[in-house]
């Protein structure tokens, strides 16, 4: 790396980075200033907010607060990412990523034939995910899942309509797994096995090398991952609303959802503009530890 | 995802061509037997996709055709709306594709060539910005998309979903052009090329299949959107795949399930296909600093 | 539509819509994508200079299927009068919020169609936005306006502003149908009952008979929008009290009537007549218009003409056999008893926008919609009633007797014109039943509730409280 030295460099490092601070300023950090200053307003698609937006100061701050919609939407969402991202794609991608990573007295086989399987959702668009799983989850008895709970004389269970949180997050679990193995797998290959060797000749036992050695030292990783799937989870929009569009009921109304909602069902810009911006709020927590964290790697 | 290169690449470097001994047994073959449950997890929804495409008589449930035929794929192609949707994610995605190389590409040799006041804040902003999801903003961004006459075009939706890909796939990038030694670049210089030379006659080739990467997992994030799509073309004959797999999926009955099942996988081949090619060619660079990108 | 739109306890705005098409979408929509309509084509269209394309924006497969059909008979009727008008058909995604939703953005980004139809309950909202024409001194100067169009149905028409911006495409009729072979089995009396009371303790009598949910007013989140329009309305407006204040146009949001509401579906619960736990589930008309009601444990029940059809018809989502010796319909009672009503009010509409560069063409497009032959086959294919006078001679409709029969209570119906906001006094109204028919509220705890939340979403200067 060089350092800028005369004004042709300065031009250049200028002119290189400009188009692309030009798209994502225009297109990222523009809407996120805008939905600050609109959600100050009553501006809607619909009704009088259309035609003449007006100034409402703190209006729409004050019914997020009391909007108990919201408050269970937070919640669910809450839990929509600990059940889904935190549980299900980060502890079982990592101890699977465990199982197949190869160590001191420990090596299984067809390992690239898993590697292949496991890595398919990842690629798969959410609508397909969400539309192969609406088939799985069918809650008649020809639904393929009922079908299998009926081998048990158990079943049917109509797992869209009564249980669909349930539903949507093994949904999310199956679409992240991919990505939970394939990053702890690559920390696993990085892995200084010499110290696991070490370990081995010390007597370690296989549970007090994972907590000892392989869990302190992957520690980064870990993280790194909770933090970015905590961060998609939480603005997951478009495989839950798919599946479900947020009900029955309000039932998967995750955040995604509940402001697509406020400002493209019922019309609502400036509330939904509030309501993003709270989201934003809330994902400045796990963005940050993220940046740190990264910065720390880097 | 890139890590999955590292660790394949790993693996079968590692020399370590030792047989497992010791606890073996019970514990290797618990592992299997979660790894197969797993496995079966993973791949059962697919079984749905997969039979009523090539089935006469698709429904939503996961059957065995009684008659297999290729006519959903040839419907989907005769029929102009099947052709038109497709073609529609093909122009959006291959647009984004096409605006976030050349626009990462830039920023992200000289992120990786230029030290300059500001470049590590910069970095780091670039990567906060990913935390941003469309989900928060996408009430303003209709307005604004509304306000620059983007809406219902096509370059609206491809400069947004550029948009969304171009801090990750920047960062990318930017990997990639580290670990062309800056040497043969000023090697190029003593020789006369110019500094736009050298990139392009140097660098480019070497970085290059780390380029066609990142403009692939650019391509595989724009094809797969929905929610900008959803909100910013209304117009029929410019939605893509994804709305259009919605739209079917939400008429409730008499839906043409083979029709919509064959759909779904000519959508869903060339996400597939591109990751294993963007995975070789990640492979094929040499992929050193890409923690948590 | 099962899973999203009924189930969804806020979408409230466009579930006026939804409850009356349920069962037109559950019968049969096809899908968007492999029968996504661009219009037929039309042969042999050169442009001859003046020529105009007007489009058309619609949704669901039976009405796309009947314009697609008969559309060529109004560029015909054009051609005859020397104008060369087509009209090109595009199709609106199926769920009625969906189409809501996209009609909105079409709005909003000055991309509408020049013609379209929504649910009544939408006109105020648009014309406040400034995206209908002002069809008023076009109306006026159409003789069929004022010469055939039910009065009521006009008036429903008129905004805030006084002008007209929308013309009723069909009208829905709703009312209390129960089963007289259950009734009379049990030896209830059938004839119409006169107040509340007397409704409230013949369905007692036939729970007690039974020990099954007797009579089913619509209540709580999982309905949606069905809650407000199929069940706490027609209770509402069997009151003395307004729930709108055309005068100052403001919701009442406390009143002597809303309390008494509120408290006769306390009633219903405490007493077991109502189906209270399908009424706290998804789909909840599923368990009671769908199996009680066919079989015979659920009594009586609020529908439209709709449910002749797509409910209970033949081929509706839960026949019943001889439909016609075992259902009948009552009006609805009133609180003090007396004078008994049925609901009429518009149900879509037709409206053309403030953007079109064709008016009159569109104008001309809009009086063949709604007139003659295509009412008539309209009104059919959505189970409700004409919204004019001239059309019970004409074929199909006149088939429908209850159709016919129905539409002609249109001269002297209940119903309330949904101004601003009514999709959040829709969303106050679910909360509040909900929380009666759970037991967790008296109806007099719920009405302070309602008050307090319509008070906090549609803002204190749109509402006013009345003491008894």
């Amino acid at each position: 790396m060089r350092p800028v030295r005369n004004w042709r460099d300065a031009l250049t490092v200028v002119g290189f980075l400009a188009p692309a601070l030009a798209l994502v300023g225009l297109f990222i950090v523009w809407p996120a200033v805008w939905a600050v200053i609109q959600s100050f307003t009553n501006r809607s698609l619909t009704g009088a907010g259309a035609l003449n937006p007006e100034f409402v100061g703190l209006e729409n701050y004050r019914r997020l607060v009391r909007d108990e919609d919201l408050r269970s939407s937070l919640l669910r969402t809450a839990w929509f990412v600990f059940v889904s991202a935190i549980v299900g794609q980060t502890v079982v991608g990592f101890v699977v990523a465990y199982l197949m990573a190869e160590r001191p007295g420990w090596r299984l086989r067809f390992m690239p034939v898993f590697a292949a399987i496991f890595v398919l959702p990842l690629a798969v668009p959410e609508t397909v995910a969400a539309l192969t799983w609406a088939s799985m989850a069918n809650g008649t008895e020809s639904g393929l899942l009922n079908r299998a709970l009926g081998t048990v004389d158990a079943g049917p269970v109509r797992w869209l309509q009564d249980h669909a949180f349930a539903t949507v997050s093994v949904v999310n679990v199956w679409r992240g797994l991919s990505f939970a193995m394939v990053l702890f797998a690559a920390a696993f290959a990085g892995f200084p096995q010499q110290v696991l060797e070490a370990a081995t000749v010390d007597g370690a036992s296989p549970s007090q090398q994972l907590r000892q050695v392989i869990l302190p030292i992957l520690r980064p990783q870990i993280l790194i991952f909770l933090m970015l799937t905590t961060i998609t989870s939480f603005g997951i929009f478009g495989l839950v609303y798919f599946l479900t569009r947020g009900g029955p009921g309000n039932e998967t109304e995750i955040v995604g959802i509940y402001i697509y909602n406020q400002a493209f069902r019922f019309f609502d810009i400036g509330f939904g503009s509030a309501a993003g911006v709270l989201l934003l709020l809330i994902l400045l927590v796990p963005g940050v530890a993220y940046v740190r964290l990264m910065r720390e790697q880097a | 995802m890139n890590e999955v290169t590292v660790a394949v690449r790993a693996r079968a470097t590692n020399p370590t061509g030792r047989r497992a001994k010791g606890r073996g047994g019970l514990g290797q073959t618990a592992a299997y037997a979660v790894l197969v449950a797993l496995a079966l997890f993973v791949v059962v929804p697919f079984s749905w996709l997969i039979l009523a495409a090539f089935d006469a008589r698709a429904t939503i449930f996961v059957k065995v055709p009684e008659t297999w035929t290729v006519g959903n794929f040839r419907n989907l192609f005769a029929d102009q709306d099947g052709f038109r949707l497709i073609l529609n994610s093909v122009i959006y995605a291959g647009g984004a594709t096409v605006v976030l190389i050349v626009v990462t590409t830039m920023a992200g040799y000289v992120l990786s060539r230029f030290d300059f006041p500001g470049r590590r804040p910069l970095m780091l902003g670039v990567l906060l910005i990913r935390v941003i999801p469309p989900t928060a903003t996408i009430a303003p961004l209709y307005v604004i998309a509304t306000d620059l006459g983007l809406l219902n075009t096509y370059r609206g939706v491809i400069l947004i979903l550029a948009a969304l890909e171009a801090p990750l796939v920047l960062w990318i990038m930017k990997g990639f052009f580290d670990t062309v030694p800056i040497e043969i670049e000023e090697a190029a210089w003593v020789d006369g090329a110019t500094r736009f030379g050298a990139m392009f006659r140097i660098v480019l080739p070497l970085a290059g299949p780390g380029v066609a990467a990142g403009g692939l997992i650019g391509f595989i994030g724009a094809w797969n959107q929905f929610l900008v799509p959803l909100v910013l073309i209304s117009d029929q004959d410019k939605v893509p795949v994804s709305i259009g797999l919605f739209r079917a999926w939400v008429s409730y009955t008499r839906v043409d399930w083979g029709f919509l099942a064959a759909m779904a996988t000519v959508y869903v081949i060339p996400a597939i296909a591109f990751y294993v090619i963007a995975r070789r060619a990640l492979q094929a660079s040499i992929a050193g600093s890409l923690a948590g990108t | 539509m099962d899973l999203g739109d009924q189930a969804k306890g806020r979408l409230a705005a466009a579930s006026t819509a939804s409850y009356t098409r349920r069962g037109l979408v559950r019968r049969g929509v096809a899908l968007g994508v492999a029968a996504a309509a661009t219009g037929p084509a039309r042969p042999g269209r050169a442009a001859q200079g003046d020529a105009v394309e007007l489009t058309l924006l619609d949704h669901q497969e039976p009405r796309l299927a009947l314009l697609e059909e008969m559309l060529p008979q109004f560029e015909e009727a054009m051609a005859a009068q020397g104008k060369n008008i087509t009209v090109k058909i595009l199709e609106g995604p199926a769920p009625d919020t969906e189409f809501l939703t996209k009609l909105t953005l079409d709005y909003n980004s000055g991309n509408a169609p020049d013609v379209t139809s929504f649910g009544a309950t939408s006109t105020a909202d648009f014309t406040a936005a400034g995206y209908l024409l002002d069809l008023t001194s076009r109306a006026e100067a159409w003789p069929d306006w004022a010469g055939h169009f039910y009065q009521q149905l006009r008036d429903e028409q008129v905004q805030a502003d006084g002008k007209v911006y929308s013309v009723p495409r069909e009208a829905s009729i709703i009312q209390l149908f129960y089963r007289k072979d259950v009734l009379e089995a049990n030896g209830i009396p059938t004839e119409q009952p006169a107040s509340w009371q007397d409704l409230l303790d013949r369905m007692k009598a036939v729970t007690e008979k039974t020990g099954q949910p007797s009579l089913l007013f619509p209540a709580g989140e999982a309905w949606g929008g069905g809650t407000f329009f199929e069940g706490f309305i027609h209770l509402m407006l069997g009151t003395e009290s307004p729930l709108y204040d055309d005068a100052d146009r403001k919701w009442v949001v406390r009143s002597p009537g809303l309390s008494r509401v509120l408290t006769f579906y306390e009633e219903m619960t405490t007493s077991g007549v109502l189906p209270v736990e399908p009424l706290l589930n998804p789909e909840p008309w599923v368990a009671t218009k769908y199996e009680a009601f066919p079989q015979g444990d659920l009594v009586a029940t609020t529908s439209g003409t709709w449910g002749w059809i797509f409910d209970w018809g033949p081929e509706g989502a839960a026949p019943i056999e001889g439909l016609t010796e075992k259902v009948a319909t009552w009006e609805f009672p009133t609180a003090d008893g007396g004078e008994t009503f049925v609901w009429g009010a518009t149900g879509w509409v037709w409206g053309i926008s403030a953007a079109s560069e064709h008016p009159e063409e569109a104008w001309e497009l809009v009086k063949w919609l709604a007139s003659g032959e295509f009412m008539a086959a309209n009104a059919v294919t959505i189970g409700a009633t004409a919204t004019r006078d001239d059309i019970q001679t004409i074929a199909p409709y006149n088939e429908y007797s209850f159709l016919v029969d129905a539409e002609r209570r249109l001269a002297d119906a209940r119903s309330f014109r949904a101004p601003e906001g009514t999709e959040r006094m829709v969303q106050a109204v679910g909360q509040a039943t909900e929380a009666v028919i759970t037991g967790d509220q008296t109806g007099e705890e719920a009405a302070n509730t309602l008050a307090e939340q319509a008070t906090e979403l549609l803002g204190p200067d749109n509402v006013k409280e009345m003491q008894g």
